[in-house]
């Protein structure tokens, strides 16, 4: 895709508008003719203070500054001195695509090359400004510290004085990039820019907004998915003081132009009061009647769809691309009839079902998000979004106006793991701010969060895999079903970073996706959760049956996956793979490719009397170059706990319908005693495009550990929690 | 019905209700926002501060109980200059979303003053916080670095 590298555009375009976002009220960018634009993320004051911009939302993937490393590097600053802002919610800071979200572990992936050629370009720019006032050919000059430096005559001409005429030169649109020998920025650990503010209590969260008049809401929506609002008194909630308004929120569902199915928020009441307190008083009050259906699912009646579903309907997957008529079809059927061939002619088959249970993201922060209506009818809000874009288009619909009358504020969250890719938290405090006629603050309880979380899907897969008289796979058979998700499917005809890492003779996987009221979404490393599980697990199984060293197994079927191979030797070595342990203690290894990185995870345990304690976890992570290292360790240790603590207890129960566990009391995480010693050691892979960091080392951990279990105990997991097995995390 | 307190060493009046959170007046009614909300039952401590010197969840202290009462929140913890603790967390680059991290760092600040020297039980024992982005290892790691410092080492 070709990128047009433009000096202007989005900064710039703001001076006036009522899209003045991020920048202070009064759109303060534009104002000021004396900051030099040279790109939309690049702005140089006349002192020569940098301003790197980015639009990645942080949510504790610790990704906010690094485009701003990418360009900093390519523009020798000195890292100390950058000033990191959020930029405005246009579509040109796109990720992925025209739009503004983050997700998909793509904030690096996605934008590397460009944000080098961005950093270049504008480094260009000022060489050849400095080199014209000089007179002197540019190749005599480099940028460096902030300043362009000519080499001969030992001149200097500091960035601030520069940047006004080199934002008027053209902008290159194929700079030459700084070799990765001469970096001094990229690939070091240098901190955090949002850091400070996270130890001082000064960092915004959505619920931290300030705004004159604003009111703070809470909310209660439909208990029991889908199910409608039938009535609800206001008086006990209005008695209270400093209630202010009860709101009753029905059928409400926003057509978005372009988008194939509408936004459907669900029925609720809102209690909006003069702060949080009240509010919550005021909603613990109320008595709202819902009109309910009957014989919705319970836990186990979800797994049954699921199985069902996947024994019954599943249709093999192929691979992405275009198939002339008739052509994927025929695929699918040979791939089945190869599958079929291979176990019919295996010298054994082994069969196992893996089961995964909803899990809810609970970020630390509860949904929170807030709104005000403006003069015009337009909108400012302010909240973590994930898909900054999205609400604002979703938004513009609701209320009946052009999208650029939606301003958003993205700012910073406490954790998401996906969560705040849905909007409805956004669009309700917008609902609210509209029916209360005021600016409001919408925050959930913890109970809301629980309860009405898009929960990462349930999972049934059935694996068969035929073994041939030397123990080698032949034939792999994945049948699968998720609710609202299709995640066996995606392991083959998913995009590149979703692939399927092993290489099988006679291999076919075919998936179902079942709808449910039940809401699925992504959890961190979204369909990779409960497929790793399943399929780490069960290589092991079949490693066990042949007698085979589990590390030994995989390597014939890692052959074309090098990547995978070499975290999967390190992190084996690094643990002391195939040493021996004392009785009850035990290695489980697992390795995944996901989201273009690769991964491989050692977790020793010990288990005594069904208390389990994981003494330590090694994990080998390679994502091609780590723009932030110590940054993608944290992320390591970040998703290794977060996975950990679902395997231990994770799990959401429905009892018609309704969720229920509502708070950290019933929804435990694991505490900082329970933390084994992590160790994350990182491999580059230079020549590789960048992969992603943020999710790729959470796969890994589940089947690890179940296969650690098994090493100690000989009990085998195909289903979690743990405590599910009779297994305590201590 | 007032109650009076000490909030970071100043005097205010807190004219909320007295069924009401510390949590809630120290962030709807003084907007002191560095103490954060994160369950309301006090089972993450997102919310912590010290009251009398001691640590407490202030989503489960109602106000009526402390006129009188001295109360220390995170703002106050780096003044007049940053907390031996608040210089090892950006060193070991301990938050990840940071949404916890105030509660975490009031909670590590108590235990320091009670036990200057902690062993790894010690943290283990007294830093009940809850973290979902997983900065544990890094926690203890600064309260390690910031007691040493404290201690005059390093």
């Amino acid at each position: 895709m070709a990128i047009r590298l433009s000096r202007r555009g989005a900064l710039a375009a703001l001076g006036g508008s009522a899209l003045a976002v991020g920048l202070g009220v009064d759109g303060a960018l534009a104002a000021s003719s004396e900051v030099a634009v040279l790109s939309d993320w690049v702005q140089i004051a006349p002192d020569g203070q940098v301003t790197l911009f980015t639009s990645v939302q942080e949510m504790g993937q610790g990704a906010w500054d690094v485009h701003a490393r990418i360009i900093a590097e390519e523009l020798g600053l000195d890292w100390a001195k950058v000033k990191v802002e959020q930029a405005p919610p246009l579509p040109v800071y796109g990720i992925f695509s025209p739009g503004y979200g983050t997700g998909g572990s793509a904030s690096v992936r996605e934008m590397w090359g460009k944000l080098r050629k961005v950093g270049a370009a504008a480094r260009t720019m000022l060489v050849e400004a400095a080199a014209e006032r000089w007179t002197v050919p540019a190749s005599q000059c480099v940028a460096r510290g902030g300043q362009v430096v000519h080499a001969d005559s030992g001149r200097t001409l500091g960035f601030g004085e520069l940047a006004p005429a080199a934002s008027r030169r053209p902008v290159p649109q194929d700079p030459a990039l700084k070799p990765r020998g001469t970096w001094t920025v990229v690939g070091r650990d240098l901190p955090r820019k949002d850091l400070p503010g996270k130890v001082d209590g000064t960092a915004v969260y959505a619920p931290d907004v300030i705004y004159p008049g604003m009111l703070t809401a809470t909310i209660r929506q439909a208990p029991q998915f889908g199910a409608k609002l039938a009535s609800v008194d206001p008086a006990p909630a209005l008695a209270i003081p400093g209630v202010r308004q009860v709101l009753e929120m029905r059928g409400v569902s926003i057509t978005v132009p372009g988008w194939a199915q509408p936004v459907e928020l669900p029925d609720a009441v809102i209690v909006v009061a003069d702060g949080f307190w009240p509010a919550k008083k005021g909603l613990e009050a109320l008595a709202p009647k819902w009109a309910e259906g009957i014989g919705e699912p319970d836990t186990a009646g979800l797994l049954e769809q699921l199985k069902t579903a996947a024994l019954t309907k599943a249709e093999v997957a192929t691979p992405r691309g275009t198939y002339a008529e008739g052509e994927r079809e025929a695929l699918a059927k040979r791939l089945a009839a190869a599958t079929d061939a291979a176990l019919a002619t295996a010298d054994r088959t082994i069969e196992r079902d893996y089961t995964a249970p909803l899990l809810a993201h609970a970020p630390m922060e509860p949904l929170s998000a807030a709104a005000r209506i403006t003069p015009d009818g337009g909108v400012e809000a302010w909240g973590g979004f994930q898909n900054t874009s999205g609400l604002r288009r979703s938004a513009a619909a609701m209320l009946g106006v052009p999208v650029e009358k939606i301003d958003a504020h993205t700012l910073f969250s406490g954790g998401s793991f996906g969560r705040r890719y849905k909007n409805d938290f956004g669009l309700q405090a917008i609902w609210a701010a509209r029916a209360a006629g005021a600016p409001v603050k919408l925050i959930w309880t913890r109970e809301e969060d629980i309860r009405q979380d898009w929960y990462r899907p349930a999972g049934f897969q059935r694996l068969t895999a035929g073994l041939d008289k030397a123990g080698r796979v032949s034939g792999f058979k994945v049948v699968g079903a998720n609710n609202n998700a299709n995640y066996t499917r995606d392991m083959v005809s998913g995009p590149p970073h979703d692939l399927f890492q092993y290489d099988v003779p006679g291999l076919s996987m075919a998936g179902a996706f079942v709808a449910s009221p039940i809401p699925g979404g992504p959890w961190r490393s979204v369909l990779h959760t409960g497929n790793a599980f399943a399929v780490e697990s069960f290589i092991d199984e079949l490693a066990h049956e042949t007698g085979a060293d589990p590390l030994a197994f995989r390597r014939p079927l890692l052959t074309k996956a090098p990547r995978a191979m070499r975290v999967m030797e390190h992190v084996a070595k690094a643990a002391g793979w195939g040493r021996r342990l004392p009785k009850g203690q035990g290695l489980g290894l697992a390795v995944w490719s996901s989201f273009q990185s690769v991964c491989a995870q050692v977790a020793h345990v010990k288990v005594e009397g069904g208390k389990l304690r994981v003494e330590q976890v090694w994990c080998a992570f390679d994502c091609g170059t780590a723009v932030n290292p110590d940054g993608v360790r944290a992320q390591g240790e970040s998703s290794i706990l977060l996975a950990l603590s679902s395997a231990a207890t994770g799990e959401i129960n429905l009892d018609n319908g309704r969720v229920v566990e509502s708070n950290f009391h019933d929804y435990p995480h694991i505490s900082l005693a329970q933390a084994p010693r992590i160790v994350v050691d990182l491999l580059e892979t230079p020549d590789a495009p960048p992969g992603g960091a943020g999710e790729p080392m959470t796969p890994p951990l589940m089947p690890a550990l179940g296969n650690a279990i098994f090493a100690a105990t000989g009990q085998r997991l195909r289903t979690l929690p743990l405590t599910k097995a009779g297994l305590t995390l201590v | 019905m007032t109650i009076q307190l000490t909030v970071n060493g100043r005097a205010v009046t807190a004219q909320s209700s007295p069924d009401t959170p510390l949590l809630w007046v120290l962030r709807d009614e003084l907007h002191l926002m560095g103490t954060k909300y994160g369950c309301g039952v006090g089972a993450c401590g997102a919310c912590t501060v010290h009251v009398g010197g001691e640590p407490v969840r202030s989503c489960s202290v109602p106000l009526g109980g402390l006129d009188g009462a001295r109360v220390d929140t995170i703002e106050g913890l780096g003044a007049p200059q940053p907390h031996a603790l608040q210089t090892a967390w950006l060193e070991a680059a301990v938050p990840q979303c940071g949404y916890c991290q105030s509660g975490m760092l009031m909670a590590a600040a108590a235990l320091l003053k009670r036990t200057p020297r902690p062993t790894d039980a010690d943290i283990d024992a007294a830093m009940t916080n809850l973290c979902r982005c997983g900065s544990y290892p890094r926690v203890r790691k600064a309260i390690h670095a910031a007691a040493a410092r404290l201690a005059g080492g390093r």
